[in-house]
């Protein structure tokens, strides 16, 4: 047990692992996309995105200006890590 | 981070299953079925017009020529739209083993039909041959709708499994 099995706090707030594990299995997804299934505000979105890009867990990328403007989300290696970290310690716990 | 009860572990695993879903999802984004059509519209106009240059007396070719020409730009740029317009970009290789199966067989079975359309526009005899592109076009929405409706059912089978 210990540290092994610490959950990373960034990523185990429910609304940001939701977005870590969507992000984990696609290239890169749109902000409205992740808006629509997580269900929040766009400021609340805009809020976990912040803290998981000052992580180096995703990067942005924006294209396109004003409202034809996108902006879309791409895990980064570390945030890869981090994720499957912290999905292998979910595993790891069920199993005790 | 303290440890979380077998429940709460339980419930943060399901919630993770659920969310990694999610992007797979949007694969019915691909099967609208006005590009369904266009796809079908496309297989017809093309094997009409090697019917038509096939053909001794060749009267369509030049229209039949311009006209799958254009359905096949059309639905070049209606397929481009529509794949850049998906708010979600995952590879089929990252897909779950049944879906990813399911792409495979929707693929093989669109070659296929395809595959039976442009041999017999080359091997039937006239003027079997000018039934071809109506049969081409018929076989294509035929294979898109049950393509679909097999997509559909993975992922509704998948959910289920989430879901419990």
């Amino acid at each position: 047990m210990g540290e092994s099995l610490d959950l990373d706090p960034l990523i185990h707030a429910p609304k940001r692992m939701q977005i870590m594990a969507m992000l984990y299995v696609a290239t890169s997804i749109d902000f409205s996309f992740l808006q629509e299934e997580l269900e929040v505000s766009a400021s609340v979105l805009s809020k976990h995105m912040s803290a998981l890009a000052d992580a180096g867990y995703v990067v942005v990328k924006k294209t396109g200006h004003g409202r034809s403007g996108v902006t879309s989300f791409k895990l980064t290696p570390t945030g890869r890590r981090a994720y499957e970290n912290y999905r292998r310690i979910v595993s790891d716990l069920l199993k005790l | 981070m303290s440890i979380l009860s077998s429940m709460e572990t339980k419930t943060v695993l399901r919630d993770l299953q659920r969310a990694e879903l999610a992007p797979f999802m949007t694969i019915r984004d691909l099967y609208v079925p006005w590009l369904g059509f266009l796809r079908a519209v496309f297989i017809g106009a093309l094997t009409l017009m090697v019917a038509d240059m096939q053909s001794r007396e060749g009267t369509f070719a030049v229209w039949s020529f311009v006209l799958a020409i254009t359905v096949t730009l059309v639905y070049i740029v209606a397929s481009s739209v529509l794949l850049a317009r998906r708010r979600v970009r995952f590879s089929n290789a990252s897909a779950p083993s049944e879906l990813q199966k399911e792409i495979m067989r929707s693929s093989m079975l669109h070659i296929t039909s395809d595959g039976i359309s442009a041999l017999a526009v080359f091997l039937l005899p006239f003027p079997v041959k000018w039934m071809v592109p109506a049969f081409a076009l018929i076989a294509s929405l035929i294979t898109f709708y049950i393509s679909r409706a097999r997509v559909e059912s993975v992922l509704k089978d998948l959910q289920e499994q989430v879901n419990g």
